[in-house]
């Protein structure tokens, strides 16, 4: 089944919105698109809060979860408000496994803690900054419960991964066949949801159950496969921890029975909706 | 001559039904191998026996294409599908050098109607590496096992094998083939390769599809705590890299994989390995060359590099001793003394097979 589409046009999934216990609004600091159909999947009253880091920290209200999408807003002075911020109970910090890093001597199964030496990625770096500065926060203000979550590429999104995987013809890297995880823009919502009801502390990796090569999710989803030497590669319009992705791929190791909840989809049936649906 | 066949151990019928090729052999139960072997007899034709009488699996892999890959009476759907983990023992039933099955594997390929593991096993690739290497393995390197019967039939073991080649890694390759088509439960041997492997095109995948798995403490904790087979080459790239006047002298060994042993409580099977050394006899080894390597993969560790000259492989005639278990050290004083036990054993073993044949 081929959908007529062009680069920039991802299926939006037209499903119902995820419900979700009225009376706790989640406050979203975002500047990325992609993150905004995402907490759009749930039914919560939202608000949306722009600015700079510091400005935002006065905006938070008390005793509101606080979702934080990572972004290029300053979280140094962001977090050094919220630290003033009394009434802050939850504190929810969206991140990507792409804080892991690619390199030739990963694991093969990358364990929560393990990340590859310094690279130059921006989006890399500034991730492990905010991470680090959470930390610091965390440290400060124990009373917090602290959720650091980092979705595996999401799909259904209109973010680079799914735009990239749904165009007819997806190139990738000659000689190069990652191994990838996905997760449903749906599950992400699902996850969450969870989050905000059961507040679970720490730092977790969600991604949908199982794993699949970059060669078998194009085949799946009917698209053909252009490989592509690799300078020729680096030159199409993809962010660089992408590249770096597409190279040597990652899978982290599964969520932990401790966070209660592991995404209802697995990889293969994401894939499956995301081209299907 | 059923009731000859009954009188014999399930053991004993697993011995013969392998001698005589019967298909599945290693998921049938006492009765069903009774049959098979007996029909195997009277058929008189090896190969080919079981397959037209087999039931096949009715998983459907695309509306109007079923699987077709042969299934072992008890169960409904074949390995690929969920019927057993294929990632423990190799997917049955298939035979040896069954070209003949490559269509049909070739579909599920196209189709990626099952699943990978998280090392990146495909087992319809390494099916069809199978049947490809089987050739090196029977025709052209002659391969002799004895032992293998100290390779455990279930639960996580660790195989550390002495290292050779200079070239192309071959025992690594041979090591898990040795299991597979000569243990009573084919197992599979999840390599641990060295870091260049995730660098070269092509072989960065293929290698994980066959089934290796990239030699960090992390994915060897992962083989042995899903209860599989981990193959070390303990000597690592120095080893790999010795010129032909120290063949089969024994390069110091890496304490990494008795420590996992110690973690996983998982016995030690050591191998020792004769013929690896001599397919492509390096004749010295240059610190220049290694230089230049690291040139291009900064990433990889290796101090020397072994010259050679042939650039056909010598047919050699392979020895392959699986040696008795040694237990895994139980607190962690004893590592040393372990790895000292490991290496000790296979280099003794080497000595005796150096000198004895004289081949």
């Amino acid at each position: 089944m081929m959908m007529p589409s062009t680069e920039g046009m991802v299926p939006v999934l037209d499903q119902s919105r995820v419900s979700y216990t009225p009376g706790v609004a989640g406050i979203m600091v975002t500047a990325r698109g992609s993150s905004r159909t995402l907490i759009d999947r749930l039914d919560l009253d939202v608000e949306y809060v722009k600015g700079s880091g510091s400005e935002l920290a006065h905006r938070l209200d008390n005793a509101r979860p606080v979702v934080v999408i990572h972004s290029d807003l300053d979280a140094r002075a962001l977090l050094a408000g919220l630290e003033r911020n009394a009434g802050l109970e939850h504190l929810i910090i969206l991140s990507d496994p792409a804080v892991h890093g690619t390199s030739a001597r990963m694991p093969s199964v990358v364990p929560i803690d393990t990340c590859a030496p310094s690279t130059e990625r921006r989006l890399v770096r500034s991730l492990r900054r905010l991470e680090t500065e959470v930390r610091d926060f965390a440290h400060q203000r124990p009373d917090v419960t602290l959720t650091v979550l980092r979705f595996a590429s999401l799909l259904g999104d209109p973010g680079p991964m799914s735009r990239h995987l749904f165009l007819h013809v997806v190139p990738s890297i000659l000689g190069f066949d990652p191994r990838l995880q996905f997760l449903h823009i749906d599950d992400a919502a699902l996850t969450i949801r969870h989050t905000l009801t059961t507040r679970p502390h720490g730092t977790f990796n969600i991604a949908a159950p199982g794993q699949t090569y970059l060669s078998r999710a194009i085949r799946l989803g009917r698209r053909r496969h252009l490989p592509l030497p690799e300078p020729i590669f680096r030159r199409l319009d993809l962010p660089g921890h992408l590249v770096d992705l597409f190279k040597h791929g990652r899978v982290v190791e599964p969520t932990p029975p401790t966070f209660g909840y592991s995404p209802g989809r697995t990889c293969r049936e994401s894939l499956i909706d995301f081209y299907g649906g | 001559m059923e009731e000859l066949l009954d009188r014999l151990t399930a053991r004993e019928l697993r011995s013969l039904a392998r001698a005589l090729e019967v298909r599945g052999r290693s998921r049938m139960t006492k009765g069903d191998l009774v049959g098979a072997v007996a029909r195997a007899l009277r058929d008189g034709d090896r190969t080919h026996s079981a397959i037209p009488e087999a039931p096949t699996c009715r998983f459907t892999i695309r509306p109007g294409v079923s699987c077709g890959l042969p299934v072992v009476p008890p169960t409904e759907v074949c390995a690929l599908h969920g019927g057993t983990d294929s990632s423990d023992v190799i997917v049955p039933a298939l035979g040896r050098l069954g070209f003949d099955t490559w269509p049909t594997l070739l579909r599920h390929l196209l189709t990626g109607s099952y699943d990978v593991d998280p090392l990146g096993l495909d087992p319809v690739v390494a099916e069809m590496a199978w049947h490809v290497l089987n050739y090196l393995y029977r025709d052209y390197f002659h391969v002799t096992v004895s032992g293998i019967d100290h390779v455990p039939l279930s639960g996580p073991a660790i195989l550390a094998a002495n290292h050779g080649g200079a070239a192309l890694p071959y025992d690594g390759l041979m090591l898990p083939l040795c299991v597979a088509n000569e243990a009573v439960v084919p197992r599979r041997v999840r390599v641990a390769g060295t870091e260049i492997l995730n660098m070269l095109p092509t072989i960065s995948h293929l290698y994980r599809k066959a089934g290796a798995t990239y030699a960090s403490p992390d994915d060897g904790r992962w083989v042995l705590d899903h209860g599989h087979l981990l193959g070390v080459f303990p000597e690592g790239v120095r080893g790999f890299q010795k010129p032909v006047t120290e063949s089969y002298q024994l390069k110091e060994f890496g304490t990494g994989f008795v420590r996992l042993a110690h973690e996983s409580d998982a016995p030690i099977v050591p191998v020792a390995i004769k013929g690896s050394e001599e397919v492509h006899p390096a004749l010295f080894t240059s610190k220049r060359l290694a230089r230049l390597v690291r040139l291009f993969f900064p990433e990889q560790r290796v101090d020397e590099i072994g010259v050679w000259l042939n650039p056909i492989p010598n047919p050699v005639h392979w020895f392959v001793h699986f040696l008795p278990p040694i237990p895994p050290p139980s607190d962690r004083l004893a590592i040393l003394e372990v790895t000292e036990q490991v290496r000790g054993t296979i280099q003794r073993e080497l000595d005796d097979m150096v000198n004895g044949s004289d081949s």
